[in-house]
Parts: structure tokens; sequence; C-alpha cells
């Protein structure tokens, strides 16, 4: 049973079964049928997993999709994954779009490009530049956001939470207007050090909370410093 | 509103905390999700707790994290059972279980070697019930056997156990958290009592011995 050189190889057009493998490598389309758990996987082209991935890394250059869980240690994925189930991981480096209907819980978490989870995400630092649809809750002990496009989450929280528009450049998605305007939509924003921009939420509720322009906040709550800028628009704010 | 909630805000007030350790807790399974209770109110949705158990919890947190790093403290609080094993010998030595219990689980449960953290919660149950006068060594068998055979059921939930009496018949119950039961006028409920707080204390007492 303990065969030293487990791997699976697909080249070209396959399908595999799942199984436990030592390594995984997929160059061209590739269809596994089942669960798999393996060390390293990486997948240059297509892959298609019906079942679970369990890893210790992953590599994605291309398309990924996946109709169950997916855990591992890293994750690094260029191109688009798409994820029916949980994601787990440590570290998730994202250059693409990544999608999930569950939740995504992780270490270090960033993304060039977009993310969007049906549930919640939780992370120790989160660092977006691009778009953002959190379904639930945000948690992560650092936030930073750069906003493209429409961003939305139901609740934010944290220790530190930074969210800013791009920095000015009439790109020509802009200039047609394809895109829609640069904006972060949340209900809740709570967490110590609070700085938005570009942000419209019901209530923002922190130690040190800094509002930059193009903000609409219906209520901010604050326990020590408040700082607003004139651009922006805040119905009421109170220390608590 | 109930009484037995307690809002977020006022949560933090009384307690001290920021809103980033709170969720900093929530991330380290510190304070479990099925306390976060989202309820509307007229700024939309706010979040509630449990009022005593979040109270007690974060005061435990506060007081041991001095000592503990926060990954240690979720072990010490998740339901699940930690991989760990003691012989007979070190857990009478390190007075976690008495002679007595000891002999009625060797009695019911035939056992050799070392015992595994599960077993070892039914002893320390079984020390604590028997310390607290409540049951009789016979009902001390009975309840070894309900849980060998039906805790294992709950994996990693927690669970209430409960000892109800009728004209002097003893019944051992065990059930999810937060049920409702309602017995007719002659049963006596003897003992409710949780076993994730059970778990919990007994990992303090063997986390303490083994320092």
């Amino acid at each position: 049973m303990n065969q030293p050189n487990r791997n699976l190889r697909l080249n070209g057009v396959g399908k595999a079964t799942g199984g436990s493998y030592d390594n995984v490598f997929i160059d061209g389309m590739g269809t596994i049928n089942g669960d798999v758990t393996c060390g390293d996987m990486s997948c240059n082209g297509t892959i298609k997993v019906h079942g679970q991935i369990k890893a210790q890394s992953l590599t994605i250059n291309g398309t990924g999709s996946l109709n169950g869980a997916l855990e591992c240690d890293t994750l690094r994925a260029d191109g688009m994954l798409s994820v029916a189930g949980e994601i787990r991981l440590d570290s998730l480096t994202m250059n693409g779009i990544a999608k999930t209907e569950a939740s995504l819980n992780g270490e270090t978490v960033e993304i060039n490009g977009s993310l969007k989870t049906k549930g919640d995400l939780q992370c120790e630092s989160l660092d977006v530049r691009g778009n953002l649809q959190v379904g639930g809750l945000l948690n992560a002990g650092t936030i930073f956001i750069e906003l493209f496009g429409g961003c939305r989450a139901r609740e934010i929280g944290g220790e530190r939470i930074i969210v800013r528009r791009r920095p000015e450049g009439k790109s020509l998605l802009q200039l047609f207007s394809i895109v829609p305007a640069t904006k972060l939509t949340v209900d809740v924003v709570e967490g110590d050090d609070i700085e938005l921009e570009n942000t419209k939420a019901k209530i923002v509720r922190g130690s040190r909370v800094r509002i930059g322009p193009g903000c609409e906040i219906d209520r901010v709550e604050y326990t020590e410093t408040y700082d607003a800028d004139l651009k922006s628009d805040i119905s009421y704010a109170v220390k608590m | 509103m109930n009484d037995d909630l307690i809002s977020k805000k006022e949560l933090l007030d009384i307690t001290g905390i920021s809103y980033g350790q709170l969720y900093r807790w929530k991330r380290k399974n510190l304070i479990p999700e099925d306390w976060f209770i989202r309820k509307s109110s007229y700024t939309g949705q706010e979040t509630f707790f449990p009022r005593e158990k979040v109270l007690a919890r974060i005061d435990k947190i506060v007081n041991m994290k001095e000592g503990l790093s926060l990954d240690e403290l979720a072990d010490v609080f998740s339901p699940s059972l930690k991989e760990i094993s003691l012989t007979g010998d070190i857990l009478l030595k390190r007075n976690i279980v008495t002679n007595i219990a000891l002999e009625i689980y060797l009695k019911t449960v035939p056992h050799t070697g070392p015992f595994e953290f599960e077993q070892i919660l039914a002893l320390y149950v079984l020390e604590k019930l028997l310390q607290s006068g409540n049951i009789s060594l016979d009902e001390g068998r009975l309840l070894i056997e309900t849980l060998a055979e039906h805790y294992p059921a709950f994996a990693g939930k927690d669970c209430e156990l409960m000892l109800t009496r009728k004209m002097g018949v003893a019944a051992f119950i065990l059930l999810s958290m937060n049920s409702e039961i309602y017995f007719d006028r002659g049963v006596k409920e003897v003992v409710r009592m949780s076993l994730a707080q059970a778990t919990e204390e007994l990992k303090l007492k063997i986390g303490e011995g083994g320092e």
C-alpha cells in the first residue's frame, strides 16, 4: 500500500477520480470526481472538482471551480475561482475573481480583483484592492480596502479598518461609466481605529473614527476621537 | 425586551472592552458564534448576547489572558475534547478524582491503561456528583454507562446532563443545549449541569496540575 509516488498528472483533457495523492498537476482541462486530499496541487488551465479539496498548497492559473469545501494552507489563484462550500485556509493570494457560496476563514487574505462571499469573511488581515462583496459579517484584525466599483458588506468589525477610494485616474471603463460608482455600502462598521472614504453606512461605532470624503453616514458613535471631512454627509455624531 | 439578553453596546460599557477585542475573540472562537443573536431594532439590526453567559465568559477571558495565549484560551473554552490521556494514578494524585469514583468507573466499564479525555470527563462528572451528595454509588454506575453510551453522539457540541427521580427511581438524561423539557408532577429534578462547563473546569484543572 505504501507506494512511494502517487502523483496525479493530467495533460490535455482528462478526468480522474478523487482520492489521496501526493501531488496533483493539471495542465489543460481536468475534471476530478470525488474528494481530493493531497500535498501540492497545481493547475494550469481549467479544473473542475466535484467534491472537496484538502491540500497543503493550491495554485491555480486559469479557472477553478469546486462544488464542495476547500481547505488548504496556502492558496494562490490567478484567474477565476468559484467554490460552493466553505473555504478554510492560512493564506490566500488572489489576482482575479474569487467567489464562494458559503463563508471564508483565513489568516491573511490578499485580493487584487474581486472577492465575493455569500456568508461571512473572517481573517486576521485582509487586504483588498478592488471589489468586495460580503453577504454576512466581515470580521478581521486589520482591514484595508481600496475600493473599486460598488462594494458591499452587511457588517464590518475589527481592530483597524481602513477604507480608501482608488487614487484618482480616469480609466476607460470609468469614462464610459460601465463600472458603478466607487462606493462601499454597509449597515454597521465597528472597530477600534476606523478610517473611511466613499462609504455609505447606517452606523459607525469605534474608538477613533475618521471620516474622509464621499461618505454618507446616518450615525457615528465614538469614544475617543472623531473627525470628519466637509465633503461627507454625517447626520449625527455622538461621543459615548 | 428580554432581560436575559444584553446588547453589544451595553456589554462593552459594562466590561470596558473594545469592539476590536470583541471581534478578535469571536474570530478565535472564545465567544461562540451562537451567542451572537441578531435582532432588529430601531437602528436596523443589533446584536445581543445571553447576558449571564457572556459576562461570565468575558470575565474569565480578561482574568486568564495574562497567563495564557488566546489560542490556549480557545482550547479551554471549546466544548470539543482535548487530546489528552492520563493514567488512573495521576488522576488520583492530582486530586481530579477520588478512589471511590475511580472504583465505580472500573467496575462499570472494563478498562485498562490510561484514560482518554472523554473518560476523564465522565469520571470528573461522577466525582462532582458524588461529592455533592446528590447521587448514590449505584446511580454513579448508571451515570457512567449513560455517558459512555450517549455522550459521543453530541460530538463537540454542548449538552446538558440531567438527573431526575421519581419515587426514588433515578433516571439520567442527556439533552442538547437550551432545550426545554417538562415532567409530570411526581418527577424531581435533582441535578442539571452543562457538560461544556464541566469540560472547561476539567481542562483548567488538568492544566493547573500539569505546570
